[in-house]
């Protein structure tokens, strides 16, 4: 088999890659919005200190919920695909 | 007086040693270990073929003199130390993945063995730091996570290894989506870093060295396969990535380039609920009457990406492999497309 007659096997693989990878990119924008949002005090540094792990905590937690996403989908897109081979199997 | 070698040479030398080790080591070891009687069978192939295991202690070899090499080539104390680094790195996870074949490690202490890989990095900071603890992110640019990159840092050797690990499964998918991989990763570097061919970058002096191997790896291991990497030629290249994004900064990018290494895990421990080996696992796949993979359709097998491209009916081995490159291919060129958005911001 060539490589071009595989995509169609690969389509619902490569849209879920398209997604993990434009809503990372979408998180890195929304992890900017906030540094941004959030300001810098380098004159009070216990303050600066809980601004910079504020920052740090919300980056990590967004990046932790991607990850759970992708996960999540991840799981939920290869069960479906076990469900429709039982339903094969069933209808065999 | 020292003639110093320009990082072009050094490039070009660090890229055709390890093909150059290769080709001529692993030959010799296909008829040694089948002379011992270490083989293993191809279960894929109708004629059961025997082929010869542990392909990967030539992989760690050829990384270990390439490195001893450049070593000598290079002219800091810098950029020795680096090396040194890298291959010490690498040589751990490879002996790991070496005791795994030959004893077989429980499926947790594998991966709890792997953190150890990372230690080399980050005692590094004793002499001369050579990473910095302040990944890029694409649309941000670089961040400062300092303590908790220390606390992530031994994930980021022990995960790729691993993932490599579990995408080691047919003949060639391992070598080929590997050196997708890697050749996105140098492309990302060379717009990340500017590409100055004027200065020796050791990120691509370590992306070519892993290639160089690699490729001719590939050769011998592709359908069909004369031999197989084993858990040491997994481990050893999946710690080579890990050790070339964190030495590199590449860390973002190396997870992107790596989405179906990752994808087939998460399947893999998402649905047997845990870290398994595979001989402890339901087979998810079998072969039909034309030796083509179709799935078991047993619900206590793990959810591989091979059941995902198999999902439309049965595949030729070489066509699921051909199925993993195009994903990788894809996730390169994602890789690529956030090194440019780092570019930007930097």
């Amino acid at each position: 088999m060539r490589y071009y007659q595989l995509i169609p096997r690969t389509w619902k693989i490569i849209g879920l890659e398209t997604f993990v990878f434009g809503s990372f990119i979408g998180i890195c924008f929304l992890i900017n919005a906030i540094i941004t949002y959030i300001p810098d005090n380098p004159l009070q540094p216990g303050i600066n200190f809980v601004y910079a792990a504020l920052k740090v905590g919300i980056g990590i937690v967004l990046v932790v919920i991607w990850l759970l996403i992708w996960y999540l989908i991840t799981k939920r897109l290869m069960r479906n695909d076990k469900i429709n081979e039982q339903k094969i199997v069933k209808s065999n | 007086m020292v003639t110093s070698i320009t990082p072009i040479l050094i490039y070009v030398l660090i890229f055709l040693i390890p093909i150059l080790l290769t080709f001529i080591g692993l030959p010799y070891h296909i008829r040694f270990m089948l002379k011992r009687g270490i083989y293993g069978v191809d279960i894929h192939k109708k004629e059961k073929p025997k082929v010869t295991e542990m392909g990967g202690i030539v992989i760690l070899l050829s990384i270990i003199i390439t490195s001893a090499l450049g070593i000598l080539l290079v002219e800091t104390n810098v950029e020795r130390f680096t090396i040194g680094i890298f291959c010490l790195t690498v040589t751990i996870a490879g002996i790991i993945g070496l005791i795994d074949d030959l004893v077989k490690l429980s499926a947790i202490l594998k991966p709890l063995l792997l953190l150890v890989a990372s230690v080399p990095i980050i005692a590094s900071g004793f002499y001369h730091r050579l990473f910095v603890p302040e990944p890029y992110l694409p649309g941000v640019g670089q961040t400062r996570l300092t303590i908790v990159y220390y606390i992530l840092l031994p994930l980021i050797i022990a995960v790729p290894s691993n993932s490599v690990n579990m995408l080691d499964v047919f003949n060639g998918s391992m070598a080929s989506t590997s050196i997708i991989v890697l050749i996105a990763i140098f492309i990302a570097n060379i717009v990340i870093s500017g590409g100055n061919i004027n200065s020796l970058d050791m990120t691509n002096v370590f992306v070519l060295m892993m290639v160089g191997t690699l490729i001719v790896f590939w050769i011998f291991n592709r359908y069909p396969a004369k031999v197989f990497a084993g858990d040491t030629g997994s481990l050893t290249v999946g710690a080579a990535m890990g050790a070339i994004a964190v030495l590199g900064q590449l860390e973002i990018v190396m997870i992107i380039a790596m989405i179906p290494f990752i994808m087939n895990s998460f399947g893999i421990i998402g649905s047997v609920r845990g870290l398994f080996e595979r001989r402890e696992m339901a087979r998810p796949t079998k072969m039909t009457k034309d030796w083509k993979i179709e799935s078991t359709r047993d619900s206590k097998a793990p959810i591989t990406l091979v059941g995902l491209l198999i999902q439309n009916g049965p595949l030729h081995e070489k066509d699921v492999v051909k199925g993993f490159n195009i994903l990788t291919f894809i996730s390169g060129i994602f890789a690529v497309v956030t090194a440019f958005l780092i570019k930007m911001v930097i």
